[in-house]
């Protein structure tokens, strides 16, 4: 057998590709490098290390469980690459009665993979958030629903449990507010656009955000002001409660103080202020290769476990061997 | 009062450790060991600290998995624990207790100068999985001290009064052999703790591995372990070899589990 084959075989090989998973984690930990081919590159390594001793040594295929075990290793191994290149992972907010339609906020995601997010769109039918004293989240429900078939289905998701569409998974979030919503006649427009402008952190009374109408260049600068805290630190509450509030819009260096049904009319158009309703925001995750990643660690543990059942943990211990109990006698 | 009836059961517990640790170490040098005696002790401080941390459950709501002080106490107490249950089980190297239970007076030491203020559960601890992950962690913690204990006596035996304190525990060979076995159930339950971890973080926040340094320490220790299995048989470590192999893994085992939780910003920190 080629000299170079022995060599990708060895156990000085597996020791130096196992070190260099060790540095590309280390590396990709801290920020210099991409994870995708800071770890894949080492594991493709490892994989190939562990395929040829597989192929040499005939004693790794003759221990049924060592066998198992590095079996399912090399599994695991040439899936990691594959799930960095296929994942997805990402942030949206939908507005309370509004749908996701997958329009991210943030989103990363592998080279290979195939963008089914619209199939995946629900609709927010509200939640609560539980607080404790002192502004201690609790428990979050959210009310959700989609189409399948024709038939509307409805859940409800919170912590731990999310809603899993078409292999994407929708997590709720600590990140949620308030949202103002907006019809913007633009004129000589036929139809009018919606936006919903959100505001973050209720635990404060006092929020910003900067706003350009859509189809002009024309800034409108929001403040909003609760009246009261959103949620009592001392007593605690559930999220969201709408408070008493101010909302003003600064446009054209003339501030407006807005109330719900209120229309400001500007040169450029009409702005109808509808309401304040509030927003979660979700983590969307995917990755088709979770079960089978944990699968293979399973079996391999289940492998490794079976090797060691005589060598480590059925054969009985000897604290001194024959030869030296015959010194001692 | 229940903070208080709390705390008596901590201090009872630590002085049995310590009662227990003193037994050993004078057994040792004194070169009687009086086996029965840091059973006694150490028993009954395992007994006391699993009723105060009992009690500290019953009126919290949750267990000890939040702050700095529950860490220290209830890892205080599996570590402890594991060590009485290979105490039981491995009567020829019981005298190892004197190099195994002065270390834990540093662990004492450290979580009496803690606040044991009360917490709260956050919401991503509620599931089945945390107790997975952390039941699986107090293993592997255990597997891996008792490898280094194991390889402790193996290095102070190389060390003039070493070799005279340990002579009648039986031959560096056998005592690496027994490490061996605990290395190997380290490994494996450092795998699965940290699968639980990561079907636990998968629906806490969203993904399984996010690359925070606990994680990242995490899997430093595990690559480590597995790199100390395959080291033996390609280098033909000896005996001393060996030990300072088990060593190294306890070492980042150790400032995985006590160092990174409470130095770290992430979310994933371990301790809220």
């Amino acid at each position: 057998m080629k000299r170079w084959f022995l060599a990708m075989a060895s156990l000085e090989f597996t020791l130096l590709s196992l070190a260099l998973v060790l540095a590309g984690g280390v590396a990709v930990a801290m920020g210099g490098v991409d994870a995708t081919w800071g770890m894949s590159a080492p594991m493709l390594l490892c994989a190939i290390n562990l395929s040829a001793a597989l192929l040499v040594h005939e004693r790794l295929r003759q221990q049924g469980g060592l066998f198992v075990f590095h079996c399912a290793l090399l599994m695991f191994l040439l899936l990691v690459p594959v799930s960095r290149l296929t994942y997805m992972k990402g942030a949206a907010t939908v507005v309370t009665g509004e749908s996701f339609t997958g329009k991210l906020l943030e989103r990363e995601q592998g080279a290979w993979h195939g963008d089914h997010l619209p199939e995946a769109g629900f609709r927010n039918d509200g939640f609560h958030i539980d607080y404790a004293p002192g502004i201690k989240r609790r428990e979050t429900r959210n009310q959700v629903s989609w189409e399948e078939e024709g038939v509307r289905v409805e859940a409800v998701i919170g912590d731990n449990l999310p809603l899993v569409r078409h292999g994407y998974r929708f997590y709720t979030t600590a990140n949620k507010g308030f949202a103002a919503l907006f019809q913007w006649q633009k004129r000589g427009e036929l139809l009018p656009a919606r936006g919903a402008i959100r505001f973050q952190a209720p635990s404060q009374t006092d929020l910003t955000a900067d706003w350009e109408l859509p189809g002009s260049d024309l800034p409108v600068h929001l403040r909003l002001e609760f009246l009261e805290p959103v949620i009592d630190p001392e007593q605690g509450g559930s999220f969201p409660a709408l408070r008493p509030f101010r909302l003003e819009a600064l446009i054209h260096g003339q501030l407006h103080l807005l109330q719900p049904g209120l229309e400001v009319q500007l040169p450029e158009g009409s702005l109808l202020f509808e309401g304040l309703r509030p927003w979660m925001g979700y983590a969307v995750f995917y990755d088709w290769t979770r079960p089978w990643l944990l699968a293979s660690i399973l079996v391999g543990v289940g492998g490794l476990s079976w090797h060691y059942r005589r060598r480590v943990f059925g054969a009985p211990w000897r604290p001194w061997p024959e030869a030296s109990a015959q010194e001692r006698a | 009062m229940d903070a208080h009836r709390e705390a008596y059961a901590l201090w009872l517990a630590l002085g049995g450790y310590f009662v227990a640790g003193v037994l050993a170490m004078t057994g040792v040098l004194f070169r009687r060991f009086p086996e029965r005696g840091v059973a006694v002790f150490l028993w009954s401080g395992l007994v006391v600290h699993a009723v105060g941390l009992a009690w500290r459950w019953q009126r919290l709501g949750h267990g000890p998995f939040i702050s700095q002080h529950e860490i220290l106490s209830s890892n205080l107490w599996s570590l402890l624990l594991f060590f009485a249950l290979v105490y039981a089980r491995f009567r020829p190297v019981r005298p190892m207790a004197a190099v195994a239970l002065p270390p834990m007076f540093i662990m004492m030491g450290w979580l009496l100068m803690v606040q044991p203020g009360d917490t709260l559960l956050p919401t991503s601890y509620d599931t089945l999985w945390l107790y997975a992950h952390v039941l699986l962690g107090k293993v592997f913690l255990g597997a891996a001290m008792t490898a280094t204990v194991l390889g402790g006596v193996v290095l102070l035996r190389g060390w003039g009064v070493g070799a005279r304190l340990f002579d009648r525990l039986p031959a560096d060979a056998s005592l690496d052999d027994l490490a061996y076995r605990f290395l190997v159930l380290a490994l494996i339950f450092d795998t699965l703790m940290l699968v639980a971890g990561a079907i636990w973080a998968q629906d806490a926040w969203g993904r399984y591995w996010s690359w925070d340094p606990l994680e990242v320490w995490s899997l430093a220790n595990w690559l480590l372990t597995a790199m100390a299995l395959h080291a033996r048989p390609l280098l033909g470590l000896s005996p001393r070899g060996g030990a300072w192999v088990s060593l190294a893994v306890f070492v980042v085992a150790y400032l995985n589990f006590f160092g990174v939780p409470f130095l770290a910003v992430a979310p994933h920190r371990g301790v809220v």
